[in-house]
């Protein structure tokens, strides 16, 4: 873990987390966002479509510049977890 | 703006490995879209015959075509068909359908005549495809993927980037350390080409991962399921099930009249026939009409002459117009030649930027290169100049393989895939990395530039003949600057790097907190 001050340089755990796991987290945000916003059909498939390719590129940035690993991951799986709850909801 | 000390050396090193392990595939895709731009001006050259200009007018056309689909609808033709009709750089008729067991079948059919002869080669299309990686099992979410990762090589490029851009644009210095001598260029390159970098990854991702990934899910999500409200957003409806009833074959002239009334200031160029030989047969005639960023148009007509639906150039709602957009974009449609060579020039730019990237990489660690650096070195090597030789592979393949061998068109496939991974596999085994890179740079230019001469030997044509097809002779010129700049290439990597870092025993160069050359 980071002394004060500074922060731990990434292991291979959370290069995992930046590398796998924040851009599905991230890819799976962009479609339960086409299932939630509240406008037309057609819009949330703009959304989808519009948010995709900026989102799971800047994922394993902010994974990156988390504070700690278990911060990455649980950014990870929070933003999963919504979303595929949203997903799931949303699906017929 | 500065950067603190930990949030560059972090976002150096996501740019850096990011750049490294997709570097193959990005130089490689960036190759095959400069080459895809000119997809249509290739086919004169691909396709010999289709070189000497054709006189017969549409209507002759149009009959030739009602002539074939009479001798064969209803009874041992196709019930799917796509006609691409005569053009500037193709004067004879293309049709293609799926015959029994699912396999391609496309002929050429002169439009005077009617002599029908089967397609001898489908070189630009195919590499248009492999540009997306379609040709692959799940090749276009690879290739989103690899757009996606472009898109953070490019933001983190531009962030580290912060406070230094304008000085780093103009700053070069050929005599300094190797490292720096590729510093400079990658920045230069990469600076200069951010935007068109930026443009390329997102619009690239937006069309793959869209027909990969969010379709099939949005469907689901936004539409509830109902896969026609999705497809009737995009402006393309699914079209009527076959009714079992026996019908004629549809008349195209009447059909293509029917469809410039609907839209008369679009250029109909494709038929695409549904259902031949049933009373619901209908044709989706394919039209251009640039409008900003919205070109294609879609006129569906029914075997008997009903108007049934109209899509006009950008579709009917602001997700076709998005999607659309994004693909007249990326293939820099949206204006004339002047602007598919400026993007040719910025794709040839982009992959050597992202070769450069790979060697700052590399000298970074050339002092003591671990296992898994000298693995990444190889592999890239084979695989950037695979990519290369891969596409002379398959110039070289459509130029000699004979034109009677059974599934040619399917050989050339195989040409460039087995000349891409047996490019890798050598750079595997091969003792040194540039050196691999370097022959096949220098035997990938050097095809290029034989190939005009070899046509034309062929073909019994003078060689860059302006008095010829423009087509050919522009192709001639194009081939012969891609084989100098890869001669090039090939020359400087022998010239600046003359040897393989393998063997020092001293620490890697850590990042900088701040780089200060």
């Amino acid at each position: 873990m980071s002394a004060a001050g500074t922060r731990a340089r990434p292991g291979w755990r959370w290069v995992l987390a930046a590398a796998v796991g924040a851009p599905l987290a991230a890819l799976l945000a962009s479609l339960a966002l086409s299932a939630v916003v509240p406008v037309s059909p057609d819009l949330r498939y703009l959304v989808a479509c519009v948010a995709v390719a900026p989102l799971m590129a800047a994922a394993p940035c902010a994974a990156l510049l988390a504070r700690s690993e278990a911060r990455a991951w649980a950014g990870v799986a929070l933003t999963g977890c919504v979303s595929l709850l949203l997903l799931w909801r949303a699906l017929p | 703006m500065r950067l603190r000390a930990h949030t560059y050396r972090l976002l150096w090193e996501a740019h850096a490995w990011a750049g490294a392990v997709a570097s193959v595939l990005l130089v490689g895709m960036f190759l095959l879209g400069v080459a895809s731009l000119f997809r249509h001006e290739l086919v004169p050259w691909q396709e010999p015959r289709l070189r000497a200009p054709v006189a017969a007018d549409e209507p002759r056309a149009l009959a030739t075509l009602q002539a074939w689909l009479d001798a064969r609808v209803g009874r041992d033709g196709p019930s799917t068909l796509d006609v691409d009709l005569p053009a500037p750089y193709a004067p004879w008729m293309r049709l293609e359908w799926r015959a029994a067991g699912g396999l391609k079948q496309a002929v050429w059919v002169q439009p005077a005549t009617g002599e029908e002869v089967p397609e001898r080669s489908d070189l630009g299309y195919f590499l248009f495809l492999a540009h997306f990686l379609y040709p692959l099992p799940g090749g276009m979410a690879v290739a989103g993927l690899v757009a996606v990762v472009l898109l953070l090589v490019v933001g983190t490029g531009l962030i580290i980037q912060l406070g230094r851009l304008r000085r780093e644009l103009v700053r070069f210095r050929p005599r300094e350390a190797l490292r720096t001598v590729w510093g400079d260029l990658h920045k230069v390159l990469g600076g200069l080409g951010t935007p068109f970098q930026a443009v390329m990854a997102w619009t690239a991702a937006i069309i793959c991962l869209n027909a990969a990934v969010l379709q099939p899910v949005v469907v689901r999500t936004a539409f509830q399921g109902d896969v026609d409200a999705g497809l009737q957003t995009l402006g393309y409806p699914r079209g009527a099930k076959p009714s079992g009833q026996a019908a004629p074959a549809p008349r195209v002239a009447a059909i293509l009249d029917r469809a410039r009334e609907a839209l008369p200031d679009a250029r109909h160029y494709r038929f695409s026939l549904r259902n031949l030989g049933d009373a619901s047969a209908y044709a989706d005639v394919r039209g251009l009409a640039r409008d900003g960023l919205a070109e294609f148009t879609t006129v569906r007509v029914a075997g008997d002459g009903r108007l049934l639906h109209v899509r006009r150039a950008g579709g009917p709602s602001a997700s076709a117009k998005l999607l659309e957009g994004a693909y007249v974009l990326h293939s820099g449609l949206y204006s004339g030649m002047g602007l598919r060579l400026a993007y040719a020039l910025l794709g040839l730019f982009s992959a050597l930027c992202v070769v450069t990237g790979n060697l700052v990489w590399l000298e970074r660690r050339a002092r003591s290169m671990r296992r898994v650096d000298v693995a990444l070195a190889r592999l890239t090597a084979g695989g950037c100049g695979g990519a290369a030789f891969a596409i002379a592979a398959v110039f070289l393949a459509n130029q000699l393989l004979p034109d009677a061998l059974p599934l040619r068109v399917e050989w050339e496939h195989r040409v460039f895939f087995g000349a891409w991974c047996a490019s890798v596999l050598g750079g595997l085994v091969y003792p040194r990395a540039r050196g691999w890179a370097r022959w096949l740079l220098g035997l990938s230019g050097a095809v290029l530039v034989a190939l005009p001469w070899l046509d034309a030997w062929r073909n019994a044509r003078r060689v860059f003949d302006p008095a010829g097809s423009p087509f050919v002779f522009f192709v001639d010129l194009g081939l012969a600057a891609l084989g100098a700049a890869f001669l090039l290439s090939a020359w400087a990597i022998g010239r600046i790097a003359p040897h393989d870092p393998d063997g020092a025993r001293v620490a890697p160069l850590g990042v900088p907190a701040h780089e200060g050359r």
